[in-house]
Order: C-alpha cells, then sequence, then structure tokens
C-alpha cells in the first residue's frame, strides 16, 4: 500500500452568522495516497469545496467558522497547528487550483510576479533564482514563448493560458497534495481535455496526491482512481472509480452517472434527470438526506439516519437499501 | 503613455471653451454694473457711461468675450480695477496659501483616511469597524467652518499649541511657522473629506478582499500584511485614486470657507473681495485659473488611474 499523504478524520465544518450555526459538511472521512487522484464529486452546494478549503483552512477563523475533526497531513494534524504556521504549508505543501483563473489570479500582478511570488516565499529564492525556475515552471505547464509571459497581466492571456498559470504557481513549490477545485468548469471542451493531461502528468511526475473536486462524473471516469460522492455536507459512496462505475450502490451515485449525456444517434432519448433539487441545509430533517428526492425512499429512510457501511472491499455507502449490483442504466 | 497623454489634453480644449463661455456669462449676466461700483454713489449718469464707453462694457457680449478670450490667450487676464499688480502678481499671491492650505489638508486626509478605512474593512463588523463608521458619520456631518471654529477654540484659545487665525509665508516666517498657521485650517478642512476616503476606502477593500484572488494569495502561503497590502489595497488603490481626485477639487473649493473662518489670504479671499466691489476680470481670470486647475487634476488622476490599473491601455 502507497504511502497516504492525507487522511481527514470526520472532519466538519460549520459557519457561524449572527443567530445561528450552520453545518456544511458532517463527518467527512478519507484518504489520498502518493500518486493517486481521488475525486470528490456532487452537485454545487453539496459540500465539495467546503471540504477542501477547510483541510487548507482557508475560511476566516476568528468569527466565521468551526471546524471539528482532523486533517493528517503527512502524519501532521493540521487542524491543532497555530493558524500562523499554516503559511509554511499552503502553497508550499498543499497547493491548490481554483476554478476561475481569471477571477482567482490577481488583476494587477504580472504572471511572473505572482509566480515567483510563491517561489520566493516557501523557497527562498532570490530575485534570479526564482525567475529562472518560474520560466521553467510555465515551460513545464506547455505554454510557449515563457519568457514574454512573464512580463504580461492576466488580461492578456486566454483562458486556457490562465488555468496553465495557476497550475504553475500552485506547483512551483513542489506540492506533496495538489487540491484542484473544478480546475476545468470554466474551460473549452478541448482546453479540459488538455488540462486534465497536464494534471495527470504532472501528477505521475511529481508523484503527489491530487483531490480533483468536480460534478461532472465522466471527468471523474477518466482520471480518477478513487471516488468519493457528496450530498448535502455528507459522503454517501466511496469506491474504486472501476467499482463505481460497474456496481454503484448509492441512489444519487446511480443519478449522477445515468447523467452523463451518452453519444448516440437517438436524439427521443431525454437526458435523465435526478428528481427535484438540493434542499437547503436548515431544512434537513432526521432520516436520510437524499430520501426527499431518492426514488426507493420508505419509511425507514425518513425516519432513520443510514450509517456510513462497508459493504465491499473499499467500498463503503450510507444507505439503508444500497442498490447491490445495479447496473448503469437500469 | 506619451499619445495617452497628449490625446487627454486634446480632449480638455472642447471643455476649457465651455468653461470659459461660463465663467464669462456668470460676471456679465449678473445684475449691477461695475462703472457704477468704480465711481461710487455720486457720479453722475453721464460719468459711468464715460466709464463703461472706456472698459469696453457697451459692446455686445459676444465681442466682450472674444476680446477676453484673446488676451487669455496672449497671456493676458486682465487688470484689477481695485488692485495695483499684474493680474500674475495677484493671483500668484492669493493661489499659493490656498494650494498650500489644500495639499496639507489632502496629506492629512489621506494619512488619516487609508489606514482607517483598511481597518474597518479588515475588522468589519466587529468593534474596530464600528467606531469608524460612527467617526466618519461625524466627519461628514460636521461642517469645516464649524470645525474650524471648535478646533480654534480647543487648540488656539484653551491650549493655546497653535495660532488662532492668520498666514505667515515660508520667506517670512519659515517653513515651521507656516505650517504651524495651517494646521488647523487644514484638519478643517480634511476631515470632512478625510471622512469621505475612509468610506471609499472601507468599501473598495471589502470588495476586494471577498475576491478570489484573496482566498488563492491564502492558499499560496502568502503573510497576512502581505496579502493585505500588496494583493488587496493595490487593487483597491484604483477606485480610491478616483476619490482622491475629486477630494482635492472639492477641497480646492471648500478652501474658500476655511480660509474666511482663519483670513487666510487665498483665492477664496481674493474672489470674495473682488465680487464685493465688482472687480470682474479678477473674479473672471481666478475662476479661469481654478478651473484649469481642477481639469489638470482630473488629467492626474487619469493618467494615475491608467498606472495603476494594467487592464487600461495607454497607448
Amino acid at each position: 500500500m502507497a504511502e497516504r499523504v492525507l487522511e481527514v478524520e470526520n472532519l466538519s465544518t460549520s459557519f457561524k452568522s449572527k443567530k445561528k450555526v450552520t453545518r456544511a459538511t458532517d463527518g467527512v472521512s478519507f484518504y489520498v495516497e502518493r500518486g493517486e487522484m481521488v475525486g470528490i464529486v456532487g452537485e454545487s452546494g453539496c459540500g465539495k469545496s467546503v471540504t477542501s478549503q477547510s483541510i487548507m483552512r482557508l475560511y476566516d477563523e476568528q468569527d466565521e467558522v468551526i471546524y471539528s475533526g482532523s486533517v493528517l497531513f503527512e502524519g501532521q494534524n493540521l487542524m491543532e497547528i497555530p493558524y500562523k504556521d499554516m503559511d509554511k504549508i499552503r502553497g508550499n505543501r498543499i497547493a491548490m487550483i481554483f476554478q476561475d483563473a481569471l477571477s482567482s489570479l490577481n488583476p494587477v500582478y504580472t504572471v511572473g510576479n505572482q509566480l515567483m511570488e510563491a517561489i520566493r516565499i516557501h523557497r527562498g529564492f532570490h530575485r534570479k533564482e526564482a525567475e529562472a525556475l518560474a520560466v521553467e515552471m510555465l515551460r513545464k505547464v506547455g505554454i510557449p514563448e515563457a519568457g514574454k509571459r512573464m512580463k504580461q497581466y492576466l488580461h492578456e492571456l486566454s483562458g486556457g493560458m490562465r488555468q496553465r498559470v495557476m497550475i504553475a504557481i500552485a506547483l512551483s513549490c513542489k506540492p506533496r497534495l495538489l487540491i484542484a477545485d473544478e480546475p476545468t468548469t470554466a474551460l473549452d471542451v478541448t482546453v479540459q481535455a488538455q488540462i486534465m493531461n497536464l494534471i495527470q502528468e504532472l501528477k505521475q511526475s511529481e508523484n503527489m496526491g491530487v483531490i480533483l473536486i468536480t460534478h461532472d462524473m465522466a471527468v471523474v471516469a477518466e482520471n480518477c482512481d478513487r471516488v468519493m460522492v457528496m450530498y448535502l455536507g455528507q459522503m454517501v459512496e466511496e469506491s474504486s472509480v472501476t467499482e463505481i462505475f460497474d456496481h454503484p450502490m448509492h441512489p444519487y451515485t446511480i443519478g449522477l452517472i445515468r447523467s452523463i449525456p451518452q453519444m448516440s444517434t437517438d436524439t427521443s432519448q431525454e437526458l435523465y434527470m435526478i428528481a427535484g433539487s438540493l434542499p437547503l441545509l436548515s431544512q434537513i430533517e432526521g432520516g436520510c438526506r437524499f430520501a426527499s428526492r431518492c426514488p426507493y425512499a420508505t419509511d425507514r429512510c425518513r425516519a432513520e439516519e443510514p450509517e456510513w457501511t462497508e459493504v465491499s472491499q473499499g467500498h463503503r455507502v450510507r444507505c439503508h437499501y444500497p442498490v447491490a449490483g445495479k447496473k448503469l442504466g437500469e | 503613455m506619451k499619445k495617452f497623454i497628449v490625446k487627454r489634453i486634446l480632449s480638455l480644449i472642447p471643455i476649457l471653451f465651455l468653461v470659459s463661455i461660463g465663467i464669462f456669462s456668470l460676471i456679465h449676466l449678473t445684475p449691477g454694473d461695475p462703472a457704477r461700483a468704480i465711481l461710487g454713489d455720486l457720479a453722475t449718469e453721464d460719468e459711468v457711461m464715460a466709464l463703461r464707453e472706456s472698459m469696453g462694457l457697451n459692446d455686445p457680449l459676444p465681442v466682450q468675450y472674444f476680446e477676453w478670450l484673446k488676451g487669455v490667450f496672449h497671456g493676458d487676464l486682465g487688470h484689477s480695477i481695485f488692485i495695483d499688480k499684474p493680474m500674475g502678481t495677484i493671483l500668484w499671491e492669493h493661489l499659493v496659501p490656498t494650494l498650500n492650505l489644500t495639499l496639507y489638508a489632502m496629506l492629512i486626509a489621506v494619512a488619516i483616511a487609508i489606514p482607517l478605512g483598511v481597518l474597518a474593512a479588515r475588522k468589519k463588523g466587529r468593534a474596530a469597524d464600528n467606531t469608524v463608521s460612527a467617526l466618519t458619520l461625524a466627519g461628514i456631518s460636521v461642517p469645516s467652518f464649524l470645525m474650524g471654529i471648535f478646533l480654534i477654540l480647543i487648540f488656539a484659545v484653551k491650549l493655546k499649541w497653535l495660532p488662532v487665525a492668520g498666514y505667515k509665508t515660508v520667506r517670512e516666517a519659515g517653513f515651521l511657522t507656516h505650517i504651524r498657521y495651517l494646521t488647523l485650517p487644514a484638519i478643517a478642512l480634511g476631515l470632512m473629506q478625510a471622512a469621505l476616503i475612509t468610506r471609499m476606502t472601507k468599501n473598495a477593500m471589502l470588495e476586494v478582499l471577498n475576491s478570489d484572488y484573496m482566498k488563492m494569495a491564502l492558499a499560496k502561503g502568502v503573510k497576512q500584511r502581505k496579502r493585505i497590502w500588496k494583493h488587496a489595497f493595490r487593487n483597491a488603490l484604483i477606485p480610491i485614486i478616483t476619490v482622491i481626485g475629486q477630494s482635492f477639487i472639492a477641497l480646492l473649493a471648500g478652501a474658500t470657507v476655511v480660509e474666511n473662518v482663519f483670513n487666510i489670504p487665498g483665492i477664496g479671499q481674493l474672489v470674495i473681495n473682488s465680487a464685493g466691489r465688482r472687480d470682474y476680470e479678477v473674479i473672471q481670470a481666478t475662476i479661469l485659473v481654478v478651473a484649469v486647475m481642477s481639469v489638470l487634476v482630473n488629467l492626474i488622476v487619469d493618467i494615475l488611474y491608467g498606472l495603476a490599473n494594467p487592464r487600461i491601455d495607454m497607448e
């Protein structure tokens, strides 16, 4: 078994507002091995991004967020170290790429400036060394004329280029763990494939763990080794990618898989949709959180919350009636 | 860059042309006869008519306007009826106190506003933010002449730290005395603008602090101080520059009132006195110079804005 870079244990993130505390994610547990890509899937608002940003402790802890649980990163519990020390880990040993490079990069600094910043902070390089490495990183992520790009601003680059720049920044300090939060959602389909290939390649060459956050099961199928499905702040299913596509168990997972558009000439076939929409976190009552949208829900589902249970080696699910062996499209 | 500036300067020509018409109309369409004002109540109607004729006041207004404009283009801003000095000297003598007062007030306003605005944005909703909000509300509500009187009572009359009123040039009394005389008026003038700039800085910072690139900076491991000043403030600066430019013009105008309270022989005093005795050429020249100055300030703001914002194409 490969070394585990990250082990998240029972992580819950709650947000405080004036009157109440809202629990955005609840008891999330998973791990990432070196050289492995783990997908976190689910609809918008299911807690994927909250989970990943909690791992890096990106929320304002003074008056916004309460964490519980532990995040073991290379054996160190990140939830227990002083907040200030996170500056040494962020961007250095754990790096993140965001969905929208246009809004995630600073518009008033050049590509070179932003790229060299992380390098100089974490590696203590002088200007010249940092510049050389920055140019090398730009080449590595497939940006032509790297020297010229260094002096350009964000608005002078195309969408794919910007995403590459962000990846270059994230990887410039050789992180052990990369969190990619919907890295291709804002891009053209052709560019999407290029960017995912790039992340794959760099994952191999740097032997780092990658968490890929996406709502797209097709991206997961092509890229990930293992996958976790989240629904309303909880994990509902976890397994290897092959297993989850062959034997999806949670009705929500089945719905997600069936929602992937199929290439066919039969245009009369309608796209599959999961009925209903995501309820608000505040509307959750007892019972299974998916019950209101689940075609198989029974009274038991509405009354009693299902346990997180392992149904076969490495395959866990949170459902009273895991639809064992249900094949895609049934 | 050069092209950008030249283009901006060329675009000022129609503006200044309109301004000149405005100034001219303002003076010549207001009731009251300068010739009568000069000669006094005892002069006969014939004497007044003769003076009007010799001053060119009987010509049609467009003719008078173009005569004046011709003079302006030749560097001749007219002549004062009451002050026996070249117009340039009159303007310069009164402009220097006003400009020094304005710059000093601007400096005070910015020095107060930027740290407070940034602080309020960072501590949004907490005690520090609420205190700053209360202070800015007070700052905006108290007019500068009232503030001036309070300041005189406290710091000049009671504490005797600073002079009550008056003005000393750098040449006659040295820089320090010059500054001592200008301090209370500059505070009185600057506080309201400080309040406005504080609010603007806070809002601009709040918007920037919530942006994705701030989260990215955090995720890169950039330390707090650098995140605030390098990543956030540098972006917030773009709207702040515009507000500071507007403030500068507001200060220039507001100086008139404060000069009156503190008895500073600036442009404000010159205009008020000249208006009282209908010394209309002085008024025209003064307003023209102030108008040109505010247009120039706008030009400078535009250039700074372009320099601060790489998304603006300066070519």
